[in-house]
């Protein structure tokens, strides 16, 4: 039987729940003691088990299995949460990441897990051989009441039940659990259905029968059953089919139904049954799952689209938005009132359908801030400092572009702050600041914008240090260093060539640096500033566009061909007469609204001849505080345009950034103001 | 048995030129061009070939180092190679030939980064040189052909 079809779901269900054990134990680190969150990792630890035993990845089950073991023996307060334990379930969270990685890759998961399963052995046995009493104990009680307290039966149930007992029938509990190494799970559930055609019928099921025949369960499950066989008889019914590991049937009496407030209780005198001593280890994960799927029958209002045809979508509705561009041309020139009637109508549905699917793919930033507390965990106990990463506005929804591109750059500032911001503990108490330091990491949109914020409480930028660094590689004259402002000193840093770290560290200060940050940034629409308090930290402020492939623009025309400037980079539109234009150190400036701004000519820029005109319309664009007047031939309209590259084959063109397809089908290039203004 | 390798057939001038099959997309007729400043002579600009845009490199001045005016008759090949995906301006393409490789013959020739053998095809009253559209993109100029032809 080929697994292959469920390798996708397998990759996808199984980084997300190590993702979700990574959270927790963060979490749990922070707050020890709180044995709910040690049961939501157990849940996934389980989960990503059976699903790994499913398909068949022998080491991932087996380090999984180890690792739960730990958690089992967390769970029931047999050990106590320490770092060392908590550092060795991370390293083996690391390891199951890297097989998973591995995996997905097409290889075949298997690592030299041996030294971490012993890891995980001794942290386990530490504990287990003191604590054998207790946990024998604990056995006991459980031993009591051998009936799945989970099993809530709603009214209706109930009724049916009782109807049942008064009827003469046998209600029993069966727990079923499969093998592990099941791969139909779906057919042996049929198989136990169809063997219980005639000799019994399914009253409730935990997860539900559907659940069951969609295999959203691990490998057991609860049914209720009404019958007149005996326990014996249904067992071996059930026992017959191949791949079930066991089967316990226990008999209800009518007492059972009442709902017990109290689940220590025993319940009266249940059928004894033999295996029951045994039930407590298989029930466990039953409760389990059944509390997972519950919360994942609320969920399933979603479905898992492949992101491939999201994009696909995508590219067909920016050709029919081309298309949507050359029907208004044509109405236009026909001036027929229906049409342009017809077609507002369209442009209306067409930007709901944008603004739809614009949406979907949208993400939340959570995708990459989810990897950052345990990248600072890490860091912070490699270089000996106490941080606190505070992160708020995870839940920020950024196109999914964007945040597939924004992570190296984000690991990197942290990386940056970790190393270069914050002080050591006794440097920081010297300093009278609190020995741990704080990050802060924000997200929130703004306007078109959405805004990342990389904050920390340490040393600031030592602005003598850029500038004498800067000096030194021939950035600036001396002169020059000293005159600059504080911030053009910052904006130094985003320069190729310039690190400030004394040492090259492994954290940062090696290979690539702020520029190539700044560079991804640029090459998203997006910007970067950073601006700093000396000894009382630094601020890293990413500002990105919501979408990438969709803007509002405005056509100009030079010469005889059409060019576009992105809406949100242009403060306005003007007329600039000649007579107002001067000259200051060979660069033409224009006095305007009261501040000079330098004039950019973009006949001259794509080099075109110059052409003498009395008055020359422009466009002002702004990059940060910087302005710049673009001198073109006229104006033509704005337009929502579809942004398209230039190809693999045209990187790099000076002043352009992409190109897009006008309604007549010719291509117009959009104009990157901000390397003009720059 | 005899091998053949089927190649699409362009001419430039006086001079045939022969593309593997499997790199062209398509022949497309003259099209509305939009030009990219700042860009290298023989780069005529961008257009829009269903739907995509597409950079078109003029191999007449590019291999030929000829002035050619975009008023001339001419053909675009579409090629793509990798994630390249180019438009190659051309003096006329109208054939895809199956060439048996007992015609075909390798020059050594020295290019500007390292020595390539680049293929032709010596067939009754005409020679085809075979190109390599990567090699072509990243190394291959108009010296370099100088030199092949001077060779064969």
């Amino acid at each position: 039987m080929s697994t292959n079809q469920y390798m996708d779901l397998f990759i996808e269900e199984s980084e997300e729940h190590l993702q979700a054990v990574n959270t927790n134990l963060l979490a749990l680190e922070k707050d020890p003691e709180n044995l709910p969150i040690v049961n939501e990792i157990f849940r996934s630890a389980h989960t990503l088990k059976g699903m790994a035993a499913t398909m068949g990845f022998e080491d991932l089950t087996k380090l999984t299995h180890q690792m739960e073991n730990v958690l089992d023996a967390i769970r029931n307060e047999q050990l106590k949460v320490t770092t060392d334990i908590l550092n060795v379930v991370f390293d083996a969270v690391e390891f199951l990441e890297k097989m998973i990685i591995d995996i997905s890759q097409g290889g075949d998961g298997k690592e030299d897990i041996i030294a971490i399963v012993s890891e995980l052995e001794k942290v386990e046995n530490g504990v287990a051989d003191e604590l054998a009493a207790p946990a024998n104990s604990l056995q006991e009680e459980t031993t009591a009441s051998p009936l799945n307290k989970d099993v809530v039966y709603d009214d209706y149930v109930q009724n049916v039940l009782i109807q049942a007992f008064e009827e003469g029938y046998f209600v029993y509990q069966a727990s079923i659990t499969l093998r592990e190494d099941c791969v139909l799970k779906r057919a042996r559930i049929f198989m136990i259905l169809e063997a219980l055609e005639g000799k019994a019928e399914i009253i409730h099921a935990l997860p539900s029968v559907e659940d069951l025949e969609e295999e959203k369960f691990d490998f057991d499950f609860t049914m209720t059953l009404t019958s007149k066989e005996s326990t014996e008889e249904l067992e071996e019914t059930i026992g017959r089919i191949s791949e079930v590991e066991k089967v316990t049937i226990q008999s209800l009496l009518e007492a059972d139904l009442a709902p017990s407030e109290e689940p220590g209780q025993p319940s009266p005198s249940p059928a004894v049954d033999a295996d029951a001593g045994t039930e407590e280890k298989v029930e466990r994960p039953t409760k389990e799952e059944s509390k997972g799927s519950k919360s994942s029958n609320i969920a399933s209002k979603s479905i898992r689209v492949n992101i491939d045809r999201i994009d696909q979508l995508m590219r067909s509705f920016e050709e029919l938005l081309i298309y949507r561009g050359r029907l208004e041309q044509l109405a236009k020139e026909s001036d027929n009132k229906e049409n342009i009637e017809t077609l507002e109508k369209m442009t209306r549905v067409s930007n709901d359908l944008q603004n739809l699917i614009l949406s979907m793919r949208m993400v939340p930033v959570e995708r990459v801030f989810n990897r950052f507390p345990r990248m600072v965990r890490s860091l912070a106990q490699e270089m000996g400092k106490h941080i606190n990463l505070k992160i708020t506005g995870a839940d920020t929804e950024l196109d999914r572009t964007v945040v597939d591109q924004i992570g190296d750059p984000l690991v990197h500032l942290i990386r940056n702050s970790v190393d270069h911001g914050l002080e050591l503990p006794d440097v920081r108490l010297e300093r009278n600041k609190p020995a741990t330091g704080v990050i802060q990491l924000r997200a929130y949109h703004s306007g078109n914008h959405v805004m990342i914020e990389i904050e920390d409480d340490g040393a600031g930028i030592d602005r003598d240090k850029v500038v004498q660094k800067a000096v030194s590689s021939g950035l600036i004259s001396k002169e020059e260093g000293e005159q600059l402002p504080n911030s053009e000193v910052y904006d130094l840093l985003f320069s190729s060539g310039l690190s400030t770290a004394d040492q090259i560290s492994n954290v940062s200060g090696r290979g690539v640096g702020l520029d190539v940050v700044k560079t991804t940034i640029e090459s998203l629409g997006g910007a970067i500033t950073v601006t700093s308090t000396p000894g009382e930290g630094s601020l890293f402020t990413i500002e990105l566009p919501l979408t990438l492939s969709i803007i509002l623009a405005l056509l100009v025309k030079v010469e005889e061909e059409t060019y576009a400037i992105s809406l949100s980079s242009i403060k306005e539109t003007t007329i600039i007469p000649k007579s107002s234009i001067r000259k200051v150190h060979e660069q033409k400036v224009v006095n305007f609204r009261d501040s000079v701004i330098p004039i950019i000519s973009l006949r001259e820029t794509f080099g075109f001849p110059e052409e003498e005109q009395e008055e020359c319309p422009a466009v002002i664009v702004q990059k940060g505080d910087k302005q710049a007047a673009l001198l073109v031939d006229s104006l033509i309209g704005q337009e929502e345009i579809v942004i398209k590259s230039l190809g693999e084959f045209l990187t790099n063109v000076f002043a352009i950034s992409g190109a897009t397809i006008l309604g007549d089908g010719k291509v117009a290039l959009i104009i990157d103001s901000n390397a003009l203004v720059s | 048995m005899e091998t053949q390798a089927r190649k699409v057939v362009c001419q430039i001038g006086e001079e045939e030129f022969a593309f593997p099959v499997e790199h062209i997309t398509g022949i497309e007729k003259p099209q509305p061009i939009t030009k990219v400043p700042n860009t290298a002579e023989h780069i005529k600009g961008v257009t829009n070939i269903r739907g995509e845009v597409t950079p078109l490199l003029d191999l007449r001045s590019y291999l030929l180092k000829r002035e050619a005016t975009l008023d001339e008759d001419y053909k675009i090949l579409l090629a793509q190679v990798g994630e390249i995906k180019i438009g190659l301006i051309v003096d006329k393409a109208n054939e895809v030939l199956d060439i048996p490789e007992d015609l075909l013959e390798s020059v050594t020739v020295e290019g500007n980064e390292n020595e390539r053998s680049i293929q032709v095809a010596k067939m009754e009253n005409r020679l085809i040189i075979l190109l390599d559209i990567d090699y072509m993109l990243n190394e291959m100029d108009a010296e370099t052909l100088g030199k092949l032809k001077t060779m064969v």
